[in-house]
């Protein structure tokens, strides 16, 4: 119960990543007999975040292994 | 006082009702659709589950870019065909098996990890009058890991 209390720490500090999915597009690939969804997928993420991250994914940590 | 004996046993008889329906149901996935999922290695999850006629079902999953996959849809044989539809995060129809003659199964793969949404309806007979026909769905998914 204790965890859940510190995970909204953690979203704020994933919400600072901005992640852009493009529309998907069917691929029908004819020798494999399967469809393909085609989609590009960026995410932005700045070092500073990235530190801000594992610093509080180290700290949730050490709350409870020791 | 009479009616405080039946209420339990009543509720009793409805809870094993059900319960018995469930472990059916989880059984003609095993046995009827796990076979449609061929060579693909199924990913360990029995989705199944007892909808009536024009009940509508919805699952999320998500897919990731590095396989193929197969998803295979088997409904009871007393139920009419089982429509179902793969949609992604802005809601737009990427695949419908009523397009293909309501093909049990469809294989897919992706260039980019995400989740998807997947929609399972069960068509009705559409006769007025009659009590809808039920009966068990089942969903399952397969997956190759690309060499």
């Amino acid at each position: 119960m204790k965890l859940l209390f510190r995970l909204p720490r953690l979203k704020a500090v994933f919400d600072k990543i901005s992640i852009t999915t493009s529309a998907v597009r069917p691929e029908f690939d004819k020798n494999t007999n399967s469809t393909v969804l085609k989609s590009e997928i960026k995410t932005d993420m700045t070092p500073a975040v990235f530190k801000e991250l594992a610093a509080v994914v180290a700290e949730i940590r050490t709350s409870f292994v020791k | 006082m009479r009616i405080f004996r039946i209420i339990p046993v009543l509720a009793m008889f409805i809870l094993a009702t059900t319960v018995n329906a469930e472990a059916q149901c989880k059984a003609f996935a095993k046995k009827i659709c796990l076979p449609e999922l061929g060579s693909y290695t199924h990913d360990g999850n029995y989705h199944a589950a007892i909808l009536v006629e024009g009940e509508e079902a919805e699952l999320y999953k998500t897919f990731y870019s590095d396989m193929d996959y197969r998803v295979a849809i088997c409904g009871e044989d007393k139920l009419p065909n089982v429509e179902f539809r793969i949609l992604d995060a802005n809601k737009n129809v990427l695949y419908s098996n009523k397009d293909s003659n309501y093909a049990k199964t469809w294989d897919f793969k992706l260039q980019s990890s995400q989740q998807l949404k997947l929609v399972i309806k069960v068509n009705s007979f559409n006769k007025p009058g009659e009590t809808p026909v039920s009966g068990c769905v089942s969903i399952m998914f397969g997956f190759k890991v690309k060499k």
